[in-house]
């Protein structure tokens, strides 16, 4: 046998053997799913884009679609317009890591809110995302496209059954979630979000952003109040707080908010995920309206009304609501 | 006429609210009449040293210290008007029908349902779905939704 | 931009909340002004100017624009007064002293000559002399002093006094004659001469 020509099918199958594994080479020097979500978060406060992003949203018996125009600015700035549905046509959202506005432009109503771009912010999307880390299956599925971008595509399916699930897909340049699609505990698709148009590095002043908008207020003009422990809670307000002693498994302490003019508290814990919201404020606040579809476990104890929602099983609700002190 | 009814004139006189003719009345009276004359030399002072009385000035900070009565106002105020704060003419899009819900939930504001009537205090249940889909927007990956609070007054 | 008091209220109406603060800030002065000849001192001066103020906010959108703005602005502030009085009607009416002007921590020399010429005494006069009018003014019936208050005070025409006060041209004139000459008596002294 001439050697060359074995040297030649040598280098041939080690040719082939490449690029065969060109492709499990992705798989095997493979990012982790973790490490794709964690350069994920870092993203949504680390870039700057304009773009468009579609909400559909399903609720019982009714469902509906918000599609906004996004600009961010690293690190904490973003500002959104609002094109339907018609009703929110002129709503603006300005953030600046210091506070959140909303407001109807051309008139004079505004309301103010914590920041979502915050530190305060970053951290408890951090927290939630530790959170996944423990009570999620994270698994990466096929590789897709979002906008002709290649996209990660990652599944959270939930360690403890009972619980909702999500996948996302993350842009695997700037590993910005572009798309996202959450299921409730039962698999039903309850939201989608994605964008459908998107341009990266683009740089806008800040500042004529902030032209048609109401002056900055001062944090006391918040309508609403966010605070990391029930114990920065507790030394807030003047009224005793009663909070959950059983807790559905992976669930945690998020955040408490004051709203309402500071009668209603709203204590949110979370798997990462999903999220239990318990409500309570004194009971001579009635309640009117009503919900369609799920409602919510509403009771009266101590002078005061609670009201729980979750997306968790009927049982689980119940269990929560009894454990309330 | 009598003095009596002449010096009654010399207000309108002295704040130049006369015909012309009244005027000339007056001004002929005032040369012949002494005590008319002094009236009215009397009414001149009067109106001299009130005018030289300093104008009185708040205290600075009247517009700051407004906002913040306005902003107090308005959480007490709100349990007896409904709408007062949106009296004006609004310069939103008009919606024909309420029907969804959704937009409802979307642009609740809180405040808006407790201003009710004067004595109970009143929450429509939505807002806390709202809040409900705050704390679920939360979590989300794709950035979060700002859910609106603005809510449309018929 | 120097918008005109008519122009503002349009705009406020359109959804500007900054034309508030400057329709504010234009005519505080000289609400306070009026407030405080009425009422007499200070602490309800500031007190009733702000309750104007904040009327002002709550039914700027009623006002359609049939009379100048500041006949509709003046309205609202005697009918602040007057309503604020009247609940007071038990209460002993205030003599404006000069305990009043101390809360502030007015410096007595504050008060302005209007005089040329200077001298201790006439500073001395003055503000004793400037006192003694506060005083009679007070001592007026609320409708009188009101009705006098702003025709001295802001210069306002008969004609814009009866829209304000919505009476007739008679009704002002004798207002104005009957308030004048009963400061004519109770200040008599200075009246003649001696000042």
């Amino acid at each position: 046998m001439n050697p060359g020509k074995g040297f030649q099918k040598v280098l041939q199958s080690l040719f082939v053997l490449i690029i065969l594994s060109g492709g499990m080479t992705s798989g095997l020097l493979a990012i982790e799913p973790k490490e794709i979500l964690t350069r994920s978060l870092e993203a949504q406060f680390g870039l700057d884009f304009e773009g468009i992003k579609e909400m559909k949203f399903r609720l019982p018996g009714r469902s509906y679609t918000i599609t906004t125009s996004i600009i961010q600015q690293k690190p904490d700035f973003t500002y959104t317009t609002t094109s339907t549905p018609t009703r929110l046509k002129r709503l603006v959202t300005l953030d600046d890591g210091e506070f959140r506005i909303e407001h109807i432009w051309g008139s004079n109503k505004s309301e103010f809110f914590p920041s979502l771009n915050s530190p305060k912010a970053k951290e408890i999307k951090r927290k939630s995302l530790d959170l996944i880390f423990n009570n999620y299956k994270i698994s990466r599925l096929l590789d897709g496209y979002i906008l002709a971008r290649p996209a990660y595509v990652i599944s959270l399916i939930p360690k403890h059954p009972g619980n909702p699930w999500r996948k996302v897909w993350i842009d695997k340049k700037t590993y910005l979630p572009l798309k996202e699609e959450d299921y409730n505990r039962r698999g039903e698709l309850i939201s989608s979000s994605f964008y459908t148009e998107i341009h990266f590095d683009k740089r806008f002043s800040k500042e004529k952003f902030y032209h048609d908008l109401p002056q900055r207020p001062r944090k006391k003009d918040f309508s609403q109040k966010r605070f990391l422990s029930l114990k920065d809670l507790r030394r807030k307000i003047r009224f005793p707080v009663s909070s959950p002693y059983y807790l559905p498994l992976g669930y945690e302490f998020q955040e408490a908010v004051l709203f309402s003019k500071e009668k209603a508290v709203k204590l949110t814990y979370t798997n990462g995920l999903g999220v239990i919201c318990l409500f309570q404020m004194p009971s001579n606040i009635k309640l009117r309206g009503y919900l369609e579809g799920a409602h919510p476990l509403v009771w009266k104890k101590g002078g005061r009304t609670f009201l729980l929602m979750a997306d968790i099983s009927r049982k689980e609700l119940i269990k929560i609501a009894q454990s309330v002190k | 006429m009598s003095c009596k009814k002449w010096k009654k004139k010399l207000s309108s006189y002295l704040d130049n609210e006369v015909s012309s003719r009244e005027r000339s009345k007056i001004e002929k009276h005032l040369k012949s009449c002494r005590a008319c004359f002094n009236q009215f030399e009397q009414l001149g002072r009067l109106h001299r040293l009130v005018r030289s009385i300093p104008s009185e000035k708040p205290r600075s900070g009247f517009y700051e210290r407004l906002s913040e009565r306005l902003s107090q106002k308005k959480t007490t105020l709100r349990e007896k008007l409904v709408g007062w704060r949106y009296g004006w003419q609004l310069s939103f899009p008009r919606v024909g029908k309420i029907a969804i819900a959704v937009s409802a939930v979307l642009l609740v504001s809180v405040s808006f349902y407790i201003w009710r009537s004067p004595t109970s205090y009143e929450v429509n249940i939505k807002v806390f779905e709202e809040e409900y889909l705050r704390s679920q927007q939360m979590n989300s990956f794709v950035g979060e939704l700002a859910l609106p609070v603005f809510f449309e007054i018929e | 931009m120097q918008y005109s008091d008519e122009e503002l209220v349009e705009r406020y109406g359109a959804g500007d909340g900054e034309s508030f603060r400057m329709l504010v800030e234009r005519y505080q002065d000289r609400v306070y002004h009026i407030v405080y000849g009425i009422v007499g001192n200070k602490d309800e001066a500031e007190d009733l100017s702000q309750e104007v103020f904040l009327r002002v906010y709550r039914f700027l959108h009623r006002f359609k624009g049939k009379s100048r703005f500041y006949t509709w602005l003046y309205r609202l502030t005697v009918n602040v007064c007057l309503s604020a009085r009247r609940k007071r009607k038990n209460e002993p009416g205030k003599i404006f002293s000069l305990a009043d002007s101390s809360k502030y921590g007015d410096d007595p020399g504050e008060i302005e000559l209007t005089d040329e010429s200077f001298s201790p005494l006439k500073v001395l006069q003055n503000r004793e002399m400037a006192e003694t009018i506060k005083s009679a003014i007070n001592s007026l019936s609320e409708v009188l002093k009101s009705t006098f208050v702003l025709r001295e005070f802001e210069e306002l025409s008969y004609e814009e006094l009866t829209r304000l006060f919505r009476c007739s041209r008679g009704t002002i004139k004798s207002r104005l004659s009957r308030a004048r000459e009963q400061l004519r008596r109770k200040i008599e002294p200075y009246l003649n001469g001696t000042v």
